[in-house]
This record gives C-alpha cells, structure tokens and sequence, in this order.
C-alpha cells in the first residue's frame, strides 16, 4: 500500500465515521423528540441508532490506523491514550483522541447497561454530545476536506440540523418536565 | 350557533395518523449503512482526485517540519502534489565491503 492509498483511506474512514457519528446522534435524539417521526417509526430510529453506533467503530479503527501508518501524519500509539503529545495541529489532533475515548466509554456503558444504574448510564450516555462537537471541531482544525467550500458547507449544514433537533428534544423534555414542576409546588 | 355545532363536530373527527416514509425496519437500516457507505465512497473517489489541499489547516510540509525526520531523505513528487518521503540513496566514501568478479 503506498503512502497516497494510505492518506486517502485515513481521510474517507474519518469523514465517513463522522457520518455514522451524526446519524447516531441524530436518530438518538430523534427517539425522543419524535423529529424524525416523518421518516420511520421508533422502532426504525431505534435500529438506525444501534447500527450506526456499530459502524462508527470499524471506521475510525481504519482512520486511526491509517494514521499511524501514515508518515506524515506521525501519530503514535501512545497518542492514542494521551492527547496533545503530537508536535504539530497537537490541539486539533488531541480533541480527536479526547472524542475517540469519550465515544469508546459511551459504547463500554452501552454494553454494560444492565450492570449500571439508569441515572449513571444516562450520564455517560450524554457525553456522546461533548464527543461529537470535539469530533467535529477536530475535523474543521485537522480535517483536510473541511477547507473545500462544498464540503465545509455541507458539514456545518449537518452540525445546523443536529443544533435544531437537539433544541427540539431540550424545550420538549422542558415542557414535559414544567406541568409536573408546578403540582409539586402547589402540593402544601 | 350552526357554526358552533359545526366546530363541536369537528373536533370529534379523529384525524388521520400520517404512516412514516420508510416502515420496514431494514429498509431504513439499510438507507444509514448506505448513506454511510456512500460517504466512503465518496470521499474515498474525492480524495483521490484532491490529494493535497492548499487550504487545509494542516499541511504535511508543517509536519515534516515539526517532526525529526531527515528533510535531506524527503523526495517531492509532482505528480500528486503530496510530499512523498523515500529512502535516499545513501553515498559513502568508505571502501565497499563486497567485493565482485569485476572489483
């Protein structure tokens, strides 16, 4: 394999995890607020979710290798478990690592749902938000094909869309939550 | 009161429920593996158009430069607008150690 075959799997593998990345959370969202009820039943938000989830893993394992592989790139093994250690973009780089083990712990927590509390999980579950602004800032400082107008628009059209769902499902928990607030108040 | 009773009827009307797009379960599973794939895909067919992006925040000439690698080894290559590293022919003006029929 040479070194261009390499960049150009490293770049497809990381754009496409990000894909798989937004529709997970999309469709996660969606569970709740019913945004994407015009599409499929829940049960079909649902199985988007749990495959999407499954098809990030392979993508980013091959974007992370590909990297390492990479010589220009020059990212270690070691950069894997310790952020901001590579020598140059070391931010950029460093929120993808961040991202990486946030979204790992997500999936851990996942897989061990049944042995936490749902307040717990919950709370793990959540920090797939904080992973996907590090995983898209992380594209935007260190992604080559952000730069290209096209695809920088269509990535922050993305990001647009995921803001408006996730303020759908923050004002309709908020409405839920409100009614339920106000009997507890007027209970002496 | 004809418009009163009119409208008491009208709420009565159960509207119909809106059935979504995709109903089967793996046909929207398989419109997000497809519209994953096709990312791949397609960054795969752009990227190796667009080798090297003058734009991009980080540029691989930043990195070699970053980086302890020996910048005399480092060959460019015009075809791909990407720098290629490659082994340098090393000179020496030791005797060589081997030997053939003509030395």
């Amino acid at each position: 394999m040479t070194t261009d075959q390499i960049w150009i799997i490293a770049r497809s593998a990381g754009t496409a995890a990000l894909v798989a990345l937004v529709l997970s959370i999309l469709s996660g969202m969606a569970l709740r607020s019913g945004a994407l009820a015009w599409l499929s039943h829940n049960r079909g938000v649902r199985a988007v979710h749990d495959l999407t989830s499954i098809l990030w893993l392979p993508l980013v394992v091959a974007h992370v290798i590909t990297l390492m592989l990479d010589p220009y790139a020059k990212v270690g093994v070691i950069d894997l478990f310790i952020p901001f250690l590579v020598s140059y973009g070391s931010f950029a780089i460093g929120l993808g690592t961040i991202s990486l083990q946030l979204i790992a712990v997500v999936l851990i927590a996942t897989w061990l749902r049944s042995r936490l509390t749902q307040q717990g999980w919950l709370a793990i579950h959540r920090l797939s938000y904080v992973a996907f602004v590090g995983s898209f800032a992380h594209g935007l400082l260190a992604g080559t094909d952000f730069a290209q107008p096209l695809l920088g628009a269509l990535a922050w059209l993305t990001a647009a869309v995921l803001a408006i769902v996730a303020f759908r499902r923050l004002t309709a928990t908020r409405a839920r939550q409100s009614p339920a607030r106000s009997k507890t108040v007027a209970i002496p | 009161m004809l418009a009163g009773t009119f409208r008491d009827e009208l709420v009565l009307v159960k509207q119909p429920k809106r059935s979504p797009l995709v109903s089967s379960v793996n046909a929207i599973r398989a419109l997000a593996a497809g519209i994953t794939m096709l990312s791949l895909a397609g960054m795969t067919v752009y990227a190796g158009d667009h080798l090297h992006n003058t734009t991009a925040p980080l540029q691989p000439t930043v990195a070699a430069a970053a980086t302890t690698a020996p910048a005399a080894a480092s060959a460019t290559s015009s075809s791909t607008g990407r720098l290629q590293l490659t082994r340098g022919v090393s000179t020496t003006t030791t005797r060589a150690l081997t030997s053939t029929h003509h030395s």
